[in-house]
């Protein structure tokens, strides 16, 4: 970042020394954050290269005293990992893209368009957060099987957009986008979708970004609706494949090579997110939004 | 809106009825399509359930209320509904200003914004056996904080006593889940224009005041709106519960849902389990109403 | 423009739809018969047997369990041969009270499954397991079964699946904790107050090492002291004319509820009472406990084969007498085999024959021989069960202890031990609900100072007679 950019403390703020030692007791705390969220992350690394002795070992040695990189030539080998990794990108692609283009143009059509009864809508929607998953589990499963969605991505993909918590977030963010905006692109004769397209779309890149995170590690991390969903091995996610033939209870294989394995699958997602934070910035505020 | 109090005839009102509705309607269908389809057909399956004996071979059998005067006339329901208002108090005092103030403060960073966006994030993505094993071993008796706490002259403290243990999952919880509220919170907080601060320290306002008057209004209905969501989330809590305590000591973790968990997948009583959950719902249908009556101006 | 969103909101409504109807359905409906084609019965004359093709679904193994996987294929080869008219696919899915009842719901659970033991009674109450008591009448090896192997799994004098194996609750000692601490081992034939004293000696909190770990989280809480219950002469329940009554707040029951009051007076426990079954071994394979209480060998097992413990380091207890020369009583659990009410009859029948068609032959001792020899070649040690389908002093039983001889790496129980275990079923109703009232009692005795141990087992009592026992109608 450039220092000429502000946002709440400029440049002169600084100069004063209770800034200063505000700022410095907010970056330390931030660092204190970061350590504490890499410290699982290490440990969950430097435990796959142990030996099991020293997995087991109390007090528990930070470092491995050997580096065993067999390990992962362990891992690669106890389950499929491609084939399942194929399943779980296939499943976030095609969810991401059905639920951010359901919930951005009913969220849009909530907040800058006319919908009739409104409000019984929005408590349409937010209605559905409030009973327990658990309630309609399994309901859910066999209207699935009737629709004849299992063992298809299908069984994600159409279903994802079904989502109150997101589509009201969104909408939150489209209520922030002045009116004025959409008023003045219709009279000059743009129809809804360019609005919703060329306008909302745009400025909306930070939320839509988050939501695009948000979709990847929930669909990275969910194992037990996949595993019912999925019947066929062929067809399972990574986080599935993971639950069935690595972690389940009386399994065989060594816990170093398994946290070999957990280690693998926290690679594409730390990567995923760094790529995708980058649009959470400002900056983006085209002309027109303005206080 | 002129041009609708000027027609006259019924008809032409009505199809400029439908002309005005039409795009927002035709937006906001393919997710009523889906939400009924997907979520509505199976909640109000689910809530059949609730009042049936639940049984897969042979077929279910309506029971009336039965199932509700069961659970109503246990006393651990009562515990369950006491316990989880307190988790939600306490999830709102220790855990729900955090992400927004995180939020604030990692946009103000000059340096290393990116990793710190992510940083709160990354949980998600470690698997839970590690996140719990870590927890566990931060709680231990001779782990690293009670080591900390004894080093500087202080009693060891018990983390899993009957008071304490809901307070150490609050705070396992909130390290663990504020980060993608943080992620929310950044994406409005940086859409703020800048020039409203430099107006603002121009006219001689204080960092806190400029936070006040500026930060917080832009972001006040997100927070409304993530209050809500907060409660109805931790409404429903029960895996760090489960994974911690398993609900004691005493049941003095034990969740609605965590109860409610019980009764589906340990006592494999389905019917049981969809009443607490139709309780459950009716219950915040009942308080989200109110709240919208009492919020009418305010958007959602 | 209009008309082109028009098209184009008709276009995702059309994807929404097509996705409905045209998307694969795979189903590996275990009971969706195979129809076979009845004209053909009709031009051929009956034989004794109509060869009508059967698809069973059998239960399959992970991937990590090569060993298994091979004997499985190999049985499969002998099964097909031996009825040409079976096609056997395998499924991987394990028993899981999470999923169960969605599979019965949506009828995917294979023809055939494993599940535990203490699950029998609901299973055959909720009828997720078909009733195969004529299949065993008319089975040529009814009469060999071992008695106590069945009746977990008997209700209403119905039988509701196939006996695995079995096993009696143990205590597994860490023996290299012994020996740092320069502590003698105590008797097979111990007491409730040797184990404290063992406990004791071996227990080191300063360093984090308690003498015994039982476990005080969930139900697995009340399922470990149960054993105390029982060991002490104790019950869950009894049946008194057609009616449930709660017994675990009599004197036996106030005995081993004070056991535990002295194991945390003595200091002996570790600081964290919320330890489930995982939780427990743990700590065990971590060395921080001397002694943990699991089904007979499977402590040593998650020790030896995962926890990096050698096996002459692992020695197996049983629970403890109350007074020496009573009885060491404890637990008794294990797996046996579900068959699919849901599958039609021909599966059912079919599934039946495949479970038993190898029980008391070579073929099944043979399988055994062969999954341990390639367990040898990764380093990993068999550990069998103690209780098995057959009877010890059968001639089966002989073979089966020969075959185990042949091996090296194959955990052998002590003589001694084995005429000491006695196992006691648990009871048949809500035990579930009982041990998790239980674990609520045990919990206010490992974190409350002073407890009235009579009044919280009284109050319990109460409770689960109250709101579980007194709903119950005993046919």
């Amino acid at each position: 970042m450039k220092n000429t950019e502000r946002s709440i403390l400029s440049s002169f703020d600084f100069k004063r020394w209770q800034v200063k030692l505000g700022y410095s007791v907010m970056v330390l705390i931030i660092t204190l954050i970061i350590v504490s969220m890499l410290y699982p992350f290490l440990n969950t690394f430097l435990s796959s290269l142990k030996t099991t002795g020293e997995f087991f070992a109390f007090p528990a040695p930070f470092f491995p005293k050997d580096w065993l990189w067999h390990n992962y030539i362990e891992a690669w080998h106890v389950i499929p990992m491609l084939m399942f990794l194929k399943n779980t990108l296939m499943i976030f692609i095609g969810t991401v893209t059905f639920a951010l283009v359901f919930i951005g143009m009913a969220a849009f059509a909530l907040s800058h368009m006319r919908v009739p009864f409104k409000k019984m809508v929005v408590l349409f929607f937010l209605s559905t957060l409030m009973i327990p998953s658990a309630t309609y589990l399994i309901p859910n499963f066999l209207n699935l099987q009737s629709l004849g969605l299992l063992n298809s991505y299908w069984a994600f993909w159409l279903p994802a957009g079904a989502n109150a918590f997101y589509l009201l977030l969104m909408k939150n963010f489209f209520d922030g986008l002045h009116k004025e905006l959409f008023e003045a692109a219709r009279i000059d004769g743009a129809g809804e979708f360019l609005c919703f397209f060329r306008i909302a779309i745009p400025l909306s890149v930070p939320i839509l970004m988050t939501l695009v995170i948000f979709y990847f590690s929930s669909t990275w991390n969910e194992f037990y609706w996949s595993s019912l969903v999925m019947l066929e091995k062929d067809m399972y996610p990574l986080a599935t494949g993971i639950f069935r033939y690595v972690v389940y209870s009386g399994s065989t294989i060594q816990w170093n090579v398994k946290f070999a394995v957990l280690s693998m699958t926290m690679v594409p997602p730390l990567v995923f997110f760094l790529i995708f934070q980058r649009y959470i910035i400002g900056g983006l505020n085209v002309a027109g939004v303005k206080g | 809106m002129a041009s609708q109090m000027m027609t006259s005839s019924a008809a032409v009102k009505k199809k400029r009825n439908w002309n005005l509705y039409m795009w927002g309607t035709l937006f906001v269908l393919p997710e009523i399509i889906v939400s009924i389809l997907f979520l509505w057909i199976p909640i109000i399956k689910g809530v059949l359930f609730s009042f049936q004996e639940v049984d897969f071979v042979k077929g279910n059998v309506y029971v009336g209320l039965r199932n509700y005067i069961d659970i109503t006339s246990s006393s651990d329901f009562y515990i369950a509904i006491k316990n989880t208002l307190y988790y939600m108090g306490l999830c709102v005092v220790i855990g729900f200003w955090v992400p927004a103030a995180v939020a604030i403060a990692v946009s103000e960073l000059r340096r290393f914004q990116g990793l710190a966006r992510v940083a709160g994030y990354m949980p998600s993505i470690i698997p839970a056996i590690v996140l719990y094993g870590m927890w566990v071993w931060f709680y231990d008796p001779i782990g690293p904080i009670n080591a900390f706490l004894t080093g500087i002259g202080l009693p060891a403290a018990d983390f899993f006593t009957k008071g304490m243990s809901m307070i150490s999952i609050v705070i396992m919880e909130t390290w663990q889940n504020f980060g993608g509220a943080v992620l929310i919170y950044l994406a409005s907080v940086v859409g703020i224009p800048k020039d409203l601060y430099e107006a603002a320290e121009i006219d001689g306002a204080s960092v806190w005041q400029r936070i006040k008057f500026i930060t917080l209004p832009h972001i006040r209905s997100l927070l409304l709106l993530m209050f809500l969501l907060q409660i109805i989330n931790t409404s429903q809590s029960f895996q760090a519960q489960l994974a911690m305590t398993g609900g004691g000591p005493d049941n003095a973790t034990l969740t609605y849902m965590l109860l409610m968990n019980r009764h589906a997948f340990t006592y494999l009583n389905f019917g049981r389990a969809t009443a607490m959950g139709t309780m459950m719902f009716v219950v915040m249908m009942v308080l989200s109403f109110f709240y919208l009556k009492m919020q009418k101006r305010s958007e959602l | 423009m209009r008309i082109r969103g028009i098209v184009i909101s008709m276009l995702v409504l059309m994807i929404v739809l097509a996705g409905c109807s045209g998307s694969k359905n795979v189903n590996t409906n275990a009971g969706k018969a195979t129809n076979a084609p009845t004209n053909k019965a009709i031009d051929q004359p009956a034989t004794e047997k109509p060869a009508e093709p059967v698809e069973i679904t059998v239960q399959g193994q992970p991937p990590d369990r090569t060993e298994a996987i091979e004997q499985l294929n190999l049985k499969i080869e002998r099964f097909k041969k031996a009825h040409p008219n079976v096609t056997i696919k395998t499924d991987d899915w394990q028993y899981n009270p999470n999923e169960i009842g969605i599979k019965m719901a949506a009828n995917n659970a294979p023809t055939e499954f494993n599940a535990y033991l203490t699950e029998g009674r609901v299973l055959a109450e909720k009828g997720w397991a078909a009733d195969v008591t004529s299949l065993i009448e008319n089975w040529k090896n009814k009469d060999d079964l071992n008695p106590i192997m069945t009746s977990p799994f008997s209700v209403d004098g119905k039988i509701y699946g196939i006996p695995v194996d079995a096993y009696v609750m143990t205590i597994t000692l860490n023996k290299k904790i012994f020996e740092e601490k320069g502590v003698p081992l105590p008797s097979l034939d111990w007491t409730w107050d040797e184990l404290i004293e063992t406990a004791k000696q071996v227990n080191d909190p300063a360093k984090g090492i308690a003498g015994f770990i039982p476990m005080g989280k969930g139900t697995e809480a009340g399922w470990n002291w149960t054993n105390f219950l029982f060991a002490a002469g104790g019950d869950i329940q009894t049946v008194e004319n057609g009616k449930l009554k709660a017994q675990f707040n009599n004197e036996a029951g106030l005995k081993a509820l004070e056991f535990y009051k002295q194991l945390k007076d003595a200091d002996v426990l570790p600081k964290n009472w919320a330890l489930g079954y995982g939780d427990a071994l743990n700590l065990f394979n971590q060395g921080r406990g001397a002694m943990v209480m699991c089904g007979s060998g499977n402590a040593a097992d998650a020790a030896i084969n995962t926890g990096g413990i050698s096996k002459d380091d692992v020695v197996i207890y049983p629970i403890p007498s109350v007074t020496k020369g009573a009885k060491h009583t404890g637990v008794l659990g294990g797996s046996f085999k579900v068959i699919n009410p849901k599958a039609n009859e021909a599966q059912q029948q079919t599934a039946f024959e495949w479970l038993t068609s190898e029980y008391f032959t070579d073929d099944f001792l043979n399988a055994i021989d062969g999954e341990i020899t390639s367990r040898k070649a990764e380093n990993k040690v068999y550990i069998p069960q103690t209780i098995f389908y057959w009877t010890p002093e059968s001639e089966f039983g002989q073979k089966w202890t020969s075959m185990l001889a042949k091996h090296d790496n194959v955990f052998t129980y002590d003589p001694e031990l084995m005429a000491l275990l006695d196992g006691k079923p648990e009871p048949q109703y809500e035990t579930q609900a009982f041990y998790a009232e239980m674990a609520n009692v045990i919990q206010k005795v490992f974190t409350t100072k002073d407890v009235d141990l009579k009044k919280i087992l009284d109050e319990a009592a109460a409770k689960v007679q109250t709101e579980i026992y007194d709903k119950i109608t005993v046919q």
